[in-house]
């Protein structure tokens, strides 16, 4: 039985034609049927490192390549794109990149149609994700029609639909409402726990995420600056202010009043967090 | 494309003085979607307008007949009183920036440099000129240094602020920015919005789609909520986070701020701060004195509005 979805060792690559590597001798490891969450600035290397996962480099995209990548048990110099894809499910952050059929059932029907079940099972899984999802009423419109919101679910809808082993979600929310984010969050969370799949996310709002990972990672500048728990990532603020992140809204004001002189205990990372614990220093009752 | 009520005897456009106004507009798609169905709304001058609204509400669909990129199906859209359907699109174009929501919808040349300058090249702005511009708005979105690179080797984070600083560098009286801080960190986020805060402040109209509810209450002066291809609400940022019964309705939500800020007993909540740097001044201003030791206060500015 494996142990760890992702195994990274010493990644280090370069697009063709840049100096600068992408990525600097990256390691990185993921036990199996974790929730991980990548932050990092823009052009920090998180796409990169995604498409190192999902055999996308070094197959598809020209570099120079060194180190080691095994996720969900393979190798991935050593597998296919499309051998990786029956096990490795991918999210990408432009959508439309991804949509290609001409109705959103056939886009929810091809993932499924690829991983040899049957037509029942097909059927049933396509169902799943369009009630998970909320998709009933797009079914038939065609993706390269849909607005940008609309296209982001319909691309979380086929790859739910393929409940693969590793799931790698770039920004799957960027394009959401807040409700439909909070929604696909709540669905990712429920993906986690009830079918043990191990998932990494990118995200930027990081007040919608805070506790939401088992682990989070934070990139800069082609490297990994800092790996552990929620609170043992967001409660070095100055160290995200470093690399241009900031902590959640809670975490950020407890921080700001502990530099002026306050005493706080233990940082809050949530809003919820935050009334307990302003509330407690403010000496009111929670309203 | 213009259907009949566009060959109907010209508004009198005199009397207006909106800088943007649309009177039932409708949209239908080939294909039968009904974008937009009887939007009504007035933008006056000098404003900071976010447009906000569940996915699919219409608000890429509406703002894209501010430009003559499409055009009403019915009703009118008068942008400083010219109806855009007997208005040429180029015409247009020198009043109205427009930055797509996917940037890979408007970047074609081949380096980043070229791309940022072809627009006022193509409005006839001299080299010179066109040059300092391109710099100005390069340096705003941080990609000054990338300025040689091919598009297709940036990030597509980094796409979208080219997009941006394409558009900003055409210096127009309006412009329309569809999510763009989607995807962005905290600083490009900042760097975007403060560089459309001066524009806005130099009297610029800027309308912002945006889901991003930190943003809205952070940088606008009204918002409209759109649902379902029409104007739902037309206010400032605190009546609208103060309508709970719109938000519901719409699948919004109020900034983590605010809602930090509402569930302290201590704060009232007609006066809920909507900024981080307000929220912490309030909680600072009800903290029992003494508890704190005699170090200055130590100000980290975030980038809010008014910082
Ligand atoms: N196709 C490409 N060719 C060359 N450089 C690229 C390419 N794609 C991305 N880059 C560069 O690699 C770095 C990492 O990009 P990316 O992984 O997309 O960052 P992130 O996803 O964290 O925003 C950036 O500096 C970006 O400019
Ligand atoms: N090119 C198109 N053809 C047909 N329908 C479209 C097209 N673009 C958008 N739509 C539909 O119009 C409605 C409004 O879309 P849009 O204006 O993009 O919404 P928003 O920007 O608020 O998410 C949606 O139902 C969307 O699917
Ligand atoms: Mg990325
Ligand atoms: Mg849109």
């Amino acid at each position: 039985m494996l142990t760890n979805a992702v195994e990274i060792e010493d990644l280090t690559f370069c697009y063709q034609g840049t100096r600068q590597p992408a990525l600097r001798a990256v390691n990185l490891t993921i036990p199996r049927g974790e929730v991980a969450m990548l932050i990092g600035p823009t052009g920090a290397g998180k796409s990169t490192l995604y498409m190192c996962l999902n055999g996308l480099i070094p197959h598809l995209i020209q570099g120079r390549v060194s180190g080691h990548v095994t996720i969900a048990g393979m190798d991935t110099s050593q597998h296919s794109i499309a051998n990786l894809a029956q096990k490795v499910g991918t999210v990408f952050q432009n959508p439309e990149v991804q949509l290609f059929s001409l109705t959103v059932r056939d886009e929810l029907a091809f993932g499924p149609e690829n991983l040899a079940l049957t037509k029942d099972d097909i059927f049933m899984r396509i169902d799943q994700a369009v009630r998970a999802i909320g998709l009933m009423d797009l079914l038939e419109r065609e993706p390269a029609k849909l607005s940008g919101g609309q296209q982001q679910t319909v691309a979380i809808g086929a790859i739910w639909a393929m409940l693969p082993d590793v799931l790698i979600m770039d920004e799957p929310t960027s394009n959401l409402d807040p409700e439909s984010s909070q929604r696909v969050l709540r669905l990712i969370r429920k993906l986690n726990l009830e079918h043990g799949k191990t998932i990494l996310i990118a995200e930027h709002k990081i007040d919608e995420v805070a506790c939401f990972a088992d682990h989070v990672i934070v990139m800069n500048q082609g490297q990994i600056v800092l790996d552990g728990t929620p609170y043992e990532v967001f409660s070095q603020v100055d160290r995200l202010h470093d690399c241009g992140l900031v902590a959640p809204v809670a975490t950020e004001i407890a921080n700001r009043l502990q530099a002026n002189g306050w005493t706080i205990d233990r940082l809050p990372l949530t809003v919820e967090e935050g009334i307990d614990v302003f509330s407690d220093l403010l000496g009111t009752a929670r309203n | 494309m213009c259907s009949a009520t566009c060959s109907a005897p010209p508004e009198t456009s005199s009397g207006t003085n909106f800088l943007i106004e649309t009177r039932d507009l409708w949209h239908v798609y080939d294909g039968g979607v009904n974008a937009l169905q009887g939007a009504n709304l007035q933008i006056q001058p000098g404003g900071f307008v976010a447009i906000v609204g569940s996915n699919g509400s219409g608000k890429t669909t509406l703002i894209k007949h501010f430009n003559g990129l499409l055009k009403p199906t019915s009703g009118s859209v008068l942008v400083n009183g010219m109806d855009t359907c007997r208005t040429r699109t180029s015409q247009l174009a020198r009043v109205i920036g427009f930055v797509f929501q996917n940037p890979d919808h408007q970047i074609f040349a081949s380096t980043v440099l070229e791309e940022t300058i072809f627009g006022l090249k193509q409005m006839g702005v001299v080299s010179e000129e066109a040059q300092e511009r391109t710099t100005r708005a390069l340096q705003a979105v941080g990609l000054y240094e990338m300025r040689n690179r091919h598009p297709r080797q940036l990030s597509l984070g980094q796409r979208q602020r080219l997009a941006t600083a394409s558009v900003l560098a055409l210096e127009t009286q309006v412009l329309v920015l569809d999510e763009p801080t989607t995807g962005q960190d905290f600083v490009a986020r900042r760097q975007i919005m403060s560089l459309a805060m001066d524009l806005n402040r130099q009297g610029r109209t800027i309308l912002v789609v945006t889901h991003d509810m930190t943003l809205v209450a952070e940088y606008a002066t009204r918002v409209i909520v759109m649902k379902a291809g029409q104007v739902l609400l037309d206010a400032t940022p605190k009546e609208v986070f103060s309508r709970d019964d719109i938000l519901r309705q719409t699948g919004l939500k109020v900034p983590p701020v605010v809602e930090l800020g509402r569930g302290l007993g201590a704060i009232d909540r007609a006066a809920t701060p909507l900024t981080l740097n307000e929220l912490y001044e309030v909680i600072v201003s009800k903290l029992p004195p003494g508890k704190a030791s005699s170090k200055s206060l130590r100000h980290k500015p975030l980038g809010t509005r008014g910082q």
